[in-house]
């Protein structure tokens, strides 16, 4: 009777524990050093000053004896050049101050900061701008989310050859493709879901998410309001998870149907404010079941074609082309059959870097109306107004956010399980606070310490995440998914080691109850993936070990209580 | 319906044109326009489509038939 009692106040404040809203601080991102990396050599980025010649390049790879080749033949004119050097430290020193020299980095350097290698990255001061590359140094890359692109049509144009795109409609009379007879729509993708990281054009804010193209506007760029709702409906059936409408125009009692219809279903809708320049969001950007987007330039100011006013919720990158290099670069079917890097401006560019944000934070395993909450709640501004809304788009916070928020679970889950299995045994108080605070800070890490002031170093790092996380702080991204370290392998091992003796017994059993909590967790938020295991089998692997792991805890705890009743 | 006003070219998107009325209403144009008569005081004959387009510039929508100075 008692067990049941606890099973159900654990059950009710677990449940009270995922219905909170974010409201936990934000965590601090490092800040890119850029410094010499361990490794001696490899490949070199080196950024010539634009219209360096050949003969430039080849006298500077002759200053760092490698032979320099620009990194792509589209690349030519922004002078990005790579080779392999023997030493970083003394091609750097070789061409520190060389005035054809803007920029020297070491590939290896610049994809731990999670930068890709697409060579015209550099150009693309809006990822810069909303922290994606944050996104990309870890898992969050919006992997199974699929984001509808409501526009003219998507084409796969060849940076967008790696990107998952499913084959999509057309619900424009007479069309019977999805593809891209204008170039906004495939624009628009590439700036949610750009093949990154393929040594090729440029990015997109969440590369791994899945692109369903749906065809509501013809080659003018216009749709009528039953194309675009029978679209939404489309998209929704379809599975999407967010819808992008990068369009407008006056109130359709139709499209706000649909979108209504969308938003009961959990699809998170995001659409433009509109380009009048003037106070006065158009439709649906308008509507209070979409998030609205205005567009701000490279020196993050709103751009001089946004509209503002009641219904932006949210500001976003969406180029301001009086400066150079200030549009929105990606690529895009060129109308004369080909494909071009093209720079776009307006709410149309703004609206999928929201999109795309929202799909890396789905990915991540957070609820839809979370999700924008977080969007919102971490945008950078000083409360709502009418150019800005909630303030402008940052991903990385977003994502410190979400962070934070798995912690937070993670903690009380990890404590959660260990009280109760102390509770069961009726061990002595001492072993259940022990047991519970071990538990605690290995499921969720001592995640509120991040932004205390500690010095920066790895055991900074180990403290503040949890124990399942380690990997990553120690080897590099990506090693905690390794399938061994994701199991009850280390609380087996720890239980009959360290679990034996009566004064390590309680770490032990913290330990085992930790894990439980954060392979539970993970298995459920889909935010632990397991190298090599299909997703159904990642989510049975982690459940089986949770069980086995909570097994031992329960184990190790009945061992406490019978050694305190033996010593009685 | 005609419309009488001032061609303007937007640069947002791939691009899109707008006829600046005389009270300082505008509409958002699609279809065929000379881009020739950019900036220039144009007569509008075309119809008022129920729609959303990726223009966005502002006012209602036309589906332009012709385009002509004056």
């Amino acid at each position: 009777m008692r067990a049941i009692k606890i099973l159900s106040a654990v059950g009710l404040t677990v449940a009270a524990m995922f219905a909170l809203g974010p409201e936990a601080a934000e965590r601090r991102l490092p800040e890119p050093v850029m410094e010499p990396p361990e490794a001696s050599g490899g490949v070199l980025v080196v950024d010539l000053v634009d219209g360096s010649t050949p003969a430039d390049l080849e006298s500077i790879g002759a200053l760092i004896e490698t032979d320099l080749e620009w990194v792509h033949p589209l690349a030519e004119d922004e002078a990005l050049a790579s080779g392999e050097v023997a030493s970083y430290a003394a091609a750097m020193a070789a061409l520190a101050g060389h005035p054809l020299v803007e920029v020297v980095e070491s590939e290896v350097m610049l994809e731990a900061l999670g930068y890709p290698n697409d060579p015209m990255f550099e150009r693309q001061w809006n990822m810069q701008a909303i922290g994606a590359p944050a996104a990309w140094s870890g898992s969050a890359r919006g992997a199974g989310v699929v984001v509808a692109v409501v526009d003219t049509g998507v084409t796969r144009v060849e940076d967008l050859e790696g990107t998952s795109l499913l084959e999509g409609a057309s619900f424009v009379p007479g069309v019977t493709s999805a593809a891209d007879d204008q170039g906004h729509g495939t624009h628009v993708a590439g700036t949610i879901a750009q093949t990154t990281n393929n040594g090729l054009g440029v990015t997109g804010v969440a590369p791994d998410a899945t692109i369903l193209p749906v065809k509501v506007l013809s080659a003018q760029g216009f749709g009528s309001s039953a194309w675009i709702a029978a679209g939404i409906d489309y998209a929704v059936d379809e599975g999407a998870s967010v819808i992008n409408l990068s369009l407008g125009g006056g109130y359709s009692a139709v499209i706000h149907t649909a979108i209504k219809k969308a938003r009961a279903q959990g699809v998170v809708v995001v659409a433009a404010a509109g380009n009048s320049g003037r106070r006065g969001v158009g439709y649906p950007g308008a509507l209070e079941e979409t998030i609205g987007v205005s567009a701000i330039g490279p020196d993050g100011s709103l751009a001089p074609y946004s509209s503002y006013g009641k219904g932006v919720d949210i500001a976003a990158p969406g180029g301001d082309k009086r400066r150079p290099n200030g549009g929105i670069l990606q690529n895009t079917v060129d109308g004369r059959g080909g494909h071009h890097y093209a720079e776009y401006q307006g709410t149309s560019m703004a609206t999928p870097h929201v999109a795309g944000a929202a799909a890396v934070l789905l990915s991540e395993g957070i609820p839809s109306e979370a999700a924008e909450r977080i969007l919102l709640r971490t945008a950078e501004g000083a409360g709502w107004n009418e150019q800005y809304g909630n303030g402008t788009l940052n991903l990385a916070s977003a994502l410190g956010l979400t962070a934070t928020q798995h912690n937070l679970y993670r903690f009380l889950l990890g404590g959660l399980f260990a009280l109760l299995i102390t509770q069961l045994a009726d061990t002595r108080v001492g072993f259940r606070l022990t047991t519970s605070a071990v538990a605690s800070s290995v499921a969720g890490g001592v995640f509120f310490l991040a932004s205390a002031p500690l010095p920066e170093s790895v055991l900074t790092q180990l403290l503040i995440h949890p124990l399942l996380e380690w990997p990553g702080v120690v080897i590099g991204p990506g090693w905690m998914h390794f399938p061994l370290w994701l199991s009850a392998a280390l609380p087996v091992g720890i239980g009959f080691t360290l679990g034996a003796f009566g004064p390590t017994r309680a770490l032990a059993a913290g330990l085992a109850c930790g894990v439980a909590a954060h392979l539970f967790h993970g298995a459920a938020t889909g935010t632990l993936e397991p190298w090599w295991l299909p997703t159904a089998m990642a989510t049975s692997w982690l459940a089986v070990n949770g069980a086995l792991a909570i097994v031992i805890g329960m184990g190790l705890a009945g061992a406490q209580h019978i050694e305190e009743r033996g010593g009685e | 319906m005609t419309w009488t006003g001032v061609l303007q070219r937007v640069d947002v998107g791939p691009g899109a044109w707008r006829l600046v009325l005389g009270d300082g209403s505008t509409l958002g144009l699609y279809g065929a326009v000379p881009a020739e008569l950019n900036e220039k005081r144009v007569v509008v004959r075309g119809q008022v489509l129920d729609g959303v387009g990726i223009g966005m510039v502002g006012g209602a929508l036309v589906q332009v038939e012709s385009v002509e100075a004056c």
